[in-house]
């Protein structure tokens, strides 16, 4: 018996002696020599397994910058546009309407001619002679087309037809009474996945969802929005939704895709991607594999970091744990850049506390710069209320006159209390008294984000100080639901974000899709006849320097990508002044988010200069200038995968 | 009077006894009645876990439609009114359905031996994952039972029989010590320490898909224990502790009695002694325990599992539960509810085959 016992042990300890050289994943590259060519991060996906597809149900976050592409990409913040299936960036052009009637449908051809229509916009895009899938075979137009047809992402709603010109030649048909400005059309194409359907490959898919979408009426309501500006009727719907369904549900031999890297194997806590050697630019790869893990734990992913398991991070990282991080391993640096969103206080206007002289004395209330400092030393101190969007966004897209005449508030609690006396408040032993009651307010703010916790906790402890008595509700995932459903009083997370380019429709859907119902800004009914105006907020705002015009905000949501120029700039001004001047939050800082890349595994990671100093970069580059562009590339959210297309990262061997 | 001759009125009573096979069958019941009442019993608390898991879930606040719509957003670059839209399309899920008819539509696809959809994902649900990440639960959690067991009942009669030893102080102080520390906690020292800090064993995964290929090959059950060596060692750790303390009572109370005095008498070695008379008998009320044990291992260990972020039972769980993935969620839990019910059961049944006073009681 102890002969089998010694003999076990033996044989354990063996195992282990020879398991642990190759499973401990870190000697191979966290010296600042990378042998095996990897790249690795942490990300999330689809633990029970993937279909074999992008558009299934299930996904990989980092498949986004590795695996899949479209024929363009923007970088969020920048809004560079770069190429990545397509040769060259598009033309944009205006062609006569009936050459493209068998394109377009002849009731649509009928309907748009009937509007006096004889041209209509078309943008060409042409693609690579060398793309293609991942299984060798080329990438074609007819691609594009099957997944604008089967997918209907959101520029389909502005378009009225796809057409296939040659194998690597594919025409956008914009809707002409729809037609977005050329900047907002290609930022539209560049946010569409469209190296994700292989027609060959999901053709009995894709040809029936063409065929219910022709046979589907033509949208003559200029206020409704649908793909291709067809509306299903429900026994469409019904087919499209059951051809749909089988669509995500099939899993091809391969996973389809064209970008540099494919899938090799799966686990639900480890995903390898090899090297794509089809890959338009494979010459210009230098990594050979891309590990991912996943981790169900910031703590977990942070020794991850530490200790070189992982090559790259994005997103913010609290100073004391970025600071032990990069003194723990010298080959970690972190790159700061602007995150076009801003972190703030909204308030709940349902409560007949908050008049809008309240809402004015609450902006004198803090003081941002220190709640800044508390929650993101790196981000930048705004001292305006909630606007519509970041400061660098509004400083984008106003008139220098305007944004110059925004309403600004310094840190004065004097004032404050000035204002809340003047509104009946009663400052006493207590604390502050409405109405003959003690003011007692709940500020909701969500656990899965760090600074607005952080900023959160800042912000009730002024409150408190100030006599305000708030209790501070720090939800997980439940903090969404609980802002809808008017629990809190003020909630403090997101007050200003865009989630995609910086085109002001992004920041302005956000509002009304999201703040706006934790704010509970009036709407209309869902089943408001101007369908418009249907479900969407009531806010209607001044014309500016004389104008006498009102401007409903429901009306302009959904057309801004039609408007450019002056036009733009205009509304803009008026929108912003006029959501300003309402106070409806409080804009604490314009967030600042960042990179951490392991140099010892990375070569190429832009501003050597600083980061060979100090490894933990403050340096945020100015909007527009060369830095912004090179450090908003780094950030993979943002930029997918520009440094590994052209072949700017290497791995450091 | 012939005795033979029926009172008045007793051939009306004797058509009302019951009949010979009703008797039998009453017999049967009566003889069984132990094994019923436990059958039972388990019947009722499996249908009242059923009821109560299905109705404390839809308590949780928050809309599952809601997060899968913000991803969506996300993902898509669309407004969070046509990613809500879609979210209810791709999920095929109401939100306004009868949460009674939702029940019974649960309950009906339980007896179909559907366990729960996911809300969330293409073709999973709950069955699927049992069958994949239960093995993985299984497989640690059992062979750290096996281990802290062995190595506890062996501890535990030694430390009994030597109670005024070096090694009573020690298997005492590792009690107090391993009692004290939740299996988590143990398992944070251990990753922080193991893995972390000497990076001897890795913090995470069940093996390394980077360079091993799962199958019937060396270097993938090599991985496998690799990567298993750290969650075993936090199981056993804590679990040893309970099995000595358990062991050492057993054992002391075995002791004491005559046969084992008799055992001396009859001059017979400490060591015959030992293994024949004291560590078997001390053995029996362990085994019941070692039964129940095993049935709570079908649940996970939900914090274990996500601190080494094993892909288990437990992991699912919890994850699940966060991503509100109720169908699968109750399925899961039913399942490990359903597991632990059975064991328990079916050591209950055992348990008068090896003490007949049970069932006498």
């Amino acid at each position: 018996m102890k002969n089998v016992v010694k003999a076990l042990v033996l044989g354990l300890v063996t195992v282990l002696a020879s398991c642990a050289p190759s499973g401990s994943g870190s000697s191979e590259s966290s010296h600042g020599s990378n042998k095996d060519n990897s790249f690795s991060m942490v990300t999330s996906w689809t633990s029970s397994g993937l279909v074999n597809h992008y558009d299934s149900n299930t996904s990989c976050e980092a498949f986004n910058y590795f695996v899949v592409e479209g024929m363009y990409r923007y970088v969020r913040s920048t809004d560079e546009v770069f190429c990545q299936l397509a040769a060259e960036l598009p033309t944009q052009s205006k062609e006569p309407l009936v050459n493209f009637k068998a394109t377009i449908g002849d009731d649509a051809y009928a309907y748009y001619a009937g509007q006096g229509i004889t041209e209509i916009p078309v943008t060409t895009a042409k693609i690579r002679d060398d793309a293609k899938w991942q299984n060798g075979e080329a990438f074609l137009a007819k691609d594009v087309w099957a997944y604008y047809y089967i997918i209907h992402p959101t520029s389909s709603n502005y378009m009225a037809g796809v057409k296939v010109v040659d194998d690597k030649t594919v025409q956008y048909l914009w809707n002409p009474l729809k037609e977005p400005s050329d900047q907002a059309k290609l930022l539209l194409i560049a946010q569409d996945k469209s190296g994700t359907v292989k027609y060959d490959e999901f053709a009995s898919y894709v040809d029936t969802v063409y065929r219910l979408v022709m046979a589907s009426p033509i949208n003559q309501d200029t206020n409704l929005w649908g793909a291709f500006n067809r509306f299903s009727t429900d026994e469409q719907i019904s087919q499209l939704n059951i051809t749909r369904s089988a669509f995500y549900e099939y899993s091809p031999s391969w996973y389809i895709a064209t970008g540099p890297f494919k899938l090799k194997t799966f686990t639900a806590t480890q995903i390898l991607l090899v090297k794509n050697d089809f890959y338009w630019n494979a010459s210009q790869i230098g990594f050979e594999k891309i590990k991912l893990y996943s981790s169900n734990d910031l703590n977990q992913t942070y020794q991850l970091i530490k200790k070189g398991y992982v090559s790259y991070y994005d997103g913010f990282i609290q100073q004391d744990v970025l600071q032990d991080l990069i003194d723990s391993n010298p080959e970690l640096v972190n790159l700061k850049m602007y995150d076009p969103g801003s972190i703030g206080i909204n308030f709940n206007i349902s409560k007949p506390l908050f008049t809008l002289k309240v809402r004015q004395a609450f902006q004198y209330i803090f003081n941002r710069e220190e709640i800044k400092n508390a929650a993101n030393p790196y981000a930048t101190t705004s001292y305006y209320p909630l606007m519509g969007m970041a400061e660098s966004e509004a400083k984008t897209y106003m008139s220098e006159t305007h944004f110059d005449a925004l309403p600004k508030y310094s840190f004065d609690q004097e004032k404050a209390a000035q204002l809340l006396t003047e509104e009946g408040w009663d400052k006493q032993s207590d604390g502050w008294h409405a109405n003959g009651a003690l003011v007692s307010l709940k500020l909701g703010a969500p656990a899965s984000h760090d600074i607005s916790a952080t900023a959160a906790e800042a912000a009730a402890a002024t409150l408190n100080a100030f006599g305000i008595k708030t209790d501070l509700l720090i939800s997980s995932n439940f903090y969404g639901t609980a802002a809808d459903s008017n629990q809190y009083d003020l909630t403090l997370e997101w007050s200003d974000l865009n989630m995609s380019f910086s085109y002001p429709t992004g920041s302005y859907s956000q509002f009304a899709s999201v703040y706006s119902r934790w704010i509970k800004v009036e709407r209309y009914a869902s089943n408001y006849p101007d369908t418009q105006k249907a479900g969407s907020v009531k806010l209607t705002f001044d014309g500016l320097d004389g104008d006498t015009k009102d401007y409903e905000f429901a009306e302009y949501l959904n057309t801004f990508y039609s408007i450019q120029g002056e036009q733009l700039r205009y509304l803009v001004d008026v929108f912003n002044t006029g959501l300003a001047n309402l106070s409806l939050g409080i804009q604490l800082f314009q967030n600042v988010t960042a990179s951490t890349i392991n140099v010892g595994q990375v070569k190429g990671v832009p501003l050597e200069d600083k980061w060979s100093v100090n490894r933990n970069v403050s340096y945020v580059p100015a909007v527009g200038t060369e830095d912004f562009y090179a450090v908003a590339r780094t950030n993979l959210v943002f930029a997918t995968n520009y440094l590994f297309e052209f072949g700017t990262y290497q791995p450091n061997n | 009077m012939n005795p033979e001759t029926p009172l008045r009125g007793e051939k009306a009573i004797r058509k009302k006894q019951p009949s010979k096979g009703w008797l039998v069958v009453s017999r049967f019941f009566q003889k069984y009645s132990y094994f019923f009442a436990k059958i039972g019993v388990s019947l009722l608390t499996l249908t009242l876990t059923t009821i109560l898991l299905f109705f404390l879930l839809r308590l949780i606040p928050g809309d599952i439609l809601e997060i899968y719509a913000l991803k969506l957003q996300n993902q898509q670059g669309i407004s969070y009114e046509r990613a809500y839209e879609l979210a209810k399309q791709l999920l095929n899920f109401d939100p306004s359905e009868n949460v009674f008819l939702a029940f019974f539509h649960y309950v009906g696809g339980l007896f179909r031996g559907q366990l729960g959809n996911s809300y969330l994902e293409t073709n999973v649900s709950a069955n699927s994952l049992i069958a994949t990440r239960l093995p993985w639960t299984l497989f640690v959690s059992t062979v750290a039972l096996i281990i802290s067991f062995l190595l506890g009942t062996t501890i535990g009669c030694y430390a009994a029989e030597k109670r005024k030893g070096f090694l009573e102080k020690l298997t005492s102080g590792y009690v107090a010590i391993s009692g004290s520390i939740p299996d988590y906690l143990m398992a944070l020292l251990l990753v922080i320490v193991f893995a972390y800090t000497l990076n001897w064993f890795p913090a995470q995964g069940n093996y390394d898909s980077f360079s091993v290929e799962p199958g019937f090959n060396f270097p993938f059950f090599g991985s496998v224990i690799y990567y298993s060596f750290l969650p075993i060692l936090a199981y056993a750790l804590v679990q040893t502790g309970t099995w000595i303390l358990q062991m050492r009572g057993s054992t002391i109370g075995v002791l004491g009695e005559d046969f084992i005095l008799a055992a001396r008498a009859r001059g017979l070695s400490d060591r015959t002694i030992r293994r024949k008379y004291l560590r078997r008998n001390a053995l029996l009320p362990l085994v019941t325990m070692f039964g129940v044990s095993f049935g709570n291992l079908f649940g996970g260990a939900t914090l274990m599992e996500s601190i080494f972020n094993y892909p288990g039972i437990g992991l699912e769980i919890s994850s699940r539960i966060v991503n509100k993935d109720y169908m699968v969620v109750q399925g899961l839990i039913f399942f490990s509810a359903a597991m632990v019910i059975l064991v328990n059961l079916i050591v209950d049944m055992i348990y008068p085959l090896i003490d007949p006073r049970v069932r006498k009681n």
